[in-house]
């Protein structure tokens, strides 16, 4: 399922997948798989991208 | 002593040799925490595991294969270190092309550039050797492919491997 909801985070503060993936320490295909839905990051990962975009947890990456 | 047993040791010592002095050295600076040590997400970590998988599945079946044929034809036109190296190339050429097209070969801190750069020469300077190889008839000898012809084929492993690379840049290049 698409996480539209981090690229709407990443949006809203100006950032490209490059720029948040170099934030986290991942690749910039990792952060496009995440956001397509193509790979569940584990829990690291998802507090990394939270701080990164100043988001929560569950607006990020809870379903509703 | 006899001239393949000459060789035979000679070929042994050369890579205790060359392992004691180079690859050790550089095997342990590159697991060590610092800037050469390459650094992989935890998506490419996962990537690589399965490459390590199926590069290992490849290498099982054509051994089985090999080992079936030889059965079957009791003598293969091509002499065993030949097809043992083919099987190792097999084995980290499907490692290598899975991880390069699923984003897990390049760590995080590798300059994708120089290693096409060097992929490119050594697949080149292996094809030269191989052709000459073939020019002067010692890649053959009474209808068996000689040892001779590994560097035609460590040739086209590394020349496949920089187009891999090459079609995986054009796919990443047209997603942006």
């Amino acid at each position: 399922m698409k996480n539209l909801r981090i690229k709407a985070a990443r949006a809203g503060l100006d950032i490209s997948q490059a720029e948040l993936a170099e934030k986290v320490g991942v690749s910039r295909q990792t952060i496009s798989a995440i956001e397509k839905g193509d790979y569940n990051p584990t829990i690291n990962l998802c507090i990394a991208i939270c701080k990164v975009l100043e988001k929560t947890l569950d607006e990020l990456f809870w379903e509703n | 002593m006899n001239g393949n047993l000459a060789y035979g040791l000679g070929f042994v010592f050369g890579i205790v040799i060359v392992s004691a002095i180079i690859l050790i050295p550089m095997l342990i600076a590159l697991t060590k925490d610092g800037k050469i040590k390459r650094k992989y997400d935890e998506r490419q970590e996962a990537i690589r595991g399965r490459g390590f998988k199926i590069a290992f599945y490849t290498m099982v079946t054509m051994n089985m294969l090999y080992g079936f044929f030889q059965v079957a034809c009791k003598e293969l036109p091509i002499e065993p270190s030949v097809v043992v190296f083919i099987i190792v190339f097999m084995g980290v050429g499907v490692y290598a092309w899975y991880t390069i097209l699923n984003d897990g070969y390049f760590a995080l801190n590798e300059r994708i550039p120089q290693t096409l750069v060097a992929f490119t020469i050594i697949g080149l300077v292996n094809l030269l050797i191989g052709l000459a190889n073939i020019m002067d008839g010692t890649i053959m000898n009474e209808g068996v492919i000689r040892f001779e012809s590994i560097s035609i084929v460590c040739g086209i492993f590394m020349l496949i491997t920089v187009l891999v690379i090459l079609i995986k840049q054009h796919k990443d290049k047209k997603e942006d």
